[in-house]
């Protein structure tokens, strides 16, 4: 399927400028009509032949008087193009809002420091930053779970951020698989796109097999899987996000590392999938041009130029 | 009696027209006008210029690597201006006089001046980088796939640009490094100039980054084509270690995760070499299917056939 057709407007950057021009004519003219008056007064007393063309002067001299109205009135024409969803624009949309759910594993292996710091800190400095990356119009909601799924907190990042301090990692069991489900459920719900972002060490020991959960989500559900440290239960996150066709993030020494790409990279995955899934696959993008001034000018000019031709 | 067009009359109207011809001709004259004039740009005009100069060079050289990045148009345009800042404010310093404020002025024109050169060379720095980025990136993607040769390949095609930018850099980081902090006007400037600092050296720490990995790659070739295989002999166990040794994705800015990614597929490979039950493939698999759903009312996703409910069957671990 093509993308939708572009459209295009045209506004004003000072309108009042516009109308201030066009309504400063007013007397002009009317000093002018009264001067045209008298000419022809004088005309028919001294018996002289009448000025050819009064009415094409007349509409010549209204259209230079609004075209150089609207030329000082920053003209621009604005360029509605639908542009598609690719992972290689991610600029294009980034402005395009959309619902973080991220879900943190709180379980008692996430305190294990296999990464020189705890798995759950780790975690916490990488969710800190992506809750940096987003945008003024997405929104998060962020989840814990352990054997159960708590709601930590929900709105905007900044309101999200100051929530970050309190989820601590030592509960028991991690119901992988729920907080999946879970996780996708309220992607599903949210009125904008939405996408889960599941932050885990794999170590999957309670709950709903997160492979069954993906195979239900077979390609459609719109998840990125972050893996944390190296446990060895963990390759259950690979297998769930092949099901998924989900992309699988590691974080791991070497990750934790380069931070700030490994974020970037996740940002743009996850708001990538979030609109894909949502079945965005254009979205579209306002272009200014401001070229519209000298065109008006040039033809505003030609108009006067051409109404002066009998004298004024 | 032939009728005569009003000579007051028509010049009216011609500076009517003049008047109202003047709001959208006027960047065209201010462009005719001469630039060392009586009205010349005062000195902290161009120094805010020169500012203006390394915050958008800056900007755009972060950005410059970013997917989809596109080069202004004007981009060109701007370095020439960014250069001729910097040529006006060194001639404003010579302009100055032997007095206290005018060795302020000096010493804060030549300041400014650095900044307006570094600009430039950043400016061109992203148009050359903007074009090297996407293949650089597709590089890095290749050889996460063990697929060394077409890696290899993409990085020929990108390094001369690549070498391009970092000279250019080098050079942006030399004026950078000249620009004496004191002799800035405002504390916003001297943050803005550590920050350009800071951006540029990563950024040229990231372009050799990359030269080191795809050096080693290609002296290492057969031992990157076993990787995904994991059929590694003695000599590529080597080789990789050295090559684990040397790279560092902290210092690889936008390409951080991909080497990142290497340098984690290598360190796997090293340790299940090693004998050791890092990557622990298996265990995940036979761990999933022992702990089965059973059925109860766990409440979490609702949904027939998932498997729901606390009677999941007795975890092997509480961890």
């Amino acid at each position: 399927m093509g993308l939708p057709a572009a459209t295009i407007s045209f506004r004003l950057g000072n309108p009042l400028i516009a109308a201030a021009g066009i309504l400063a004519a007013v007397p002009v003219y009317i000093w002018w009509l009264r001067a045209r008056r008298l000419s022809g007064r004088l005309r028919s007393i001294l018996g002289s032949p009448a000025k050819p063309g009064g009415r094409a002067l007349f509409a010549a001299r209204v259209t230079a008087i609004i075209l150089l109205s609207l030329a000082a009135s920053n003209p621009y024409i604005v360029e509605y193009r639908s542009v598609p969803v690719t992972l290689s624009n991610p600029e294009a949309y980034r402005g395009v809002p959309v619902r973080h759910i991220i879900v943190v594993d709180v379980s008692k292996s996430m305190n294990y420091r296999d990464l020189g710091e705890s798995r759950i800190d780790a975690a916490r400095s990488l969710i800190a930053k992506y809750l940096r990356e987003l945008g003024a119009g997405d929104n998060v909601t962020i989840m814990t779970f352990s054997s159960n799924i708590t709601t930590l907190c929900s709105g905007s990042p900044e309101e999200c951020m100051k929530a970050l301090s309190r989820p601590k990692a030592g509960e028991k069991y991690s119901a992988l698989g729920d907080a999946l489900a879970r996780g996708v459920l309220e992607a599903r719900v949210s009125g904008i796109p939405g996408v889960v972002v599941l932050v885990s060490d794999g170590g999957w020991n309670y709950g709903s097999d997160p492979r069954q959960v993906a195979e239900r989500y077979r390609g459609t559900a719109p998840v990125v899987l972050v893996r944390v440290g190296h446990d060895p239960r963990a390759t259950v996150m690979e297998e769930a996000a092949a099901i998924m066709k989900a992309r699988l993030f590691d974080l791991n020494e070497f990750s934790l590392k380069a931070i700030n790409d490994t974020v970037s990279e996740l940002y743009m995955q996850a708001k990538y999938t979030a609109l894909t899934r949502a079945g965005r696959t254009s979205i579209r993008v306002a272009y200014r041009s401001y070229y519209a001034s000298s065109i008006l000018g040039v033809l505003g000019a030609f108009f006067l130029i051409a109404s002066l031709r009998e004298g004024v | 009696m032939a009728r005569r067009p009003s000579r007051r009359g028509m010049l009216a109207v011609a500076l009517l027209v003049a008047l109202m011809l003047l709001p959208f001709l006027w960047p065209y004259l201010q462009a005719l006008m001469p630039v060392e004039s009586e009205t010349s740009p005062k000195p902290l005009e161009l120094m805010v210029k020169a500012v203006m100069h390394l915050n958008s060079s800056d900007t755009l050289l972060s950005r410059s690597v970013e997917p989809g990045f596109r080069v202004p148009r004007s981009l060109d345009s701007m370095s020439r201006d960014a250069l001729d800042t910097a040529s006006q404010l060194r001639a404003v310093a010579e302009k100055q006089p032997p007095s206290r404020l005018g060795l302020i002025t000096r010493n804060a024109s030549i300041a400014y001046a650095h900044m307006a050169e570094a600009s430039a060379s950043m400016y061109n720095a992203s148009s050359t980088l903007a074009s090297a980025s996407p293949i650089l990136e597709e590089a890095y993607r290749l050889l996460v796939k063990c697929r060394v040769d077409e890696a290899l390949s993409k990085y020929e095609e990108a390094h001369g640009n690549l070498s391009r930018a970092e000279g250019l850099l080098e050079e942006a980081y030399g004026q950078l490094a000249e620009t004496r902090p004191q002799s800035l006007l405002s504390e916003n400037h001297t943050a803005l100039l550590l920050d350009a600092e800071d951006d540029v050296a990563g950024m040229i720490s990231a372009i050799r980054e990359s030269e080191k990995l795809f050096s080693l790659v290609e002296a290492h070739r057969d031992a990157f084509k076993h990787l995904c295989s994991g059929n590694l002999t003695q000599s590529d166990i080597q080789a990789l270690r050295e090559t684990l040794k040397s790279i560092n994705p902290g210092r690889a800015g936008a390409y951080g995760y991909e080497e990142a990614s290497i340098a984690s597929m290598i360190e796997d490979a090293l340790q299940c070499y090693n004998g050791s039950t890092s990557s622990g493939a298996g265990q995940g698999s036979q761990q999933g299917q022992g702990s089965q759903p059973g059925s109860g009312g766990h409440s979490h996703s609702g949904r027939p056939g998932q498997g729901q409910g606390a009677g999941y069957g007795a975890p092997s671990s509480d961890d």
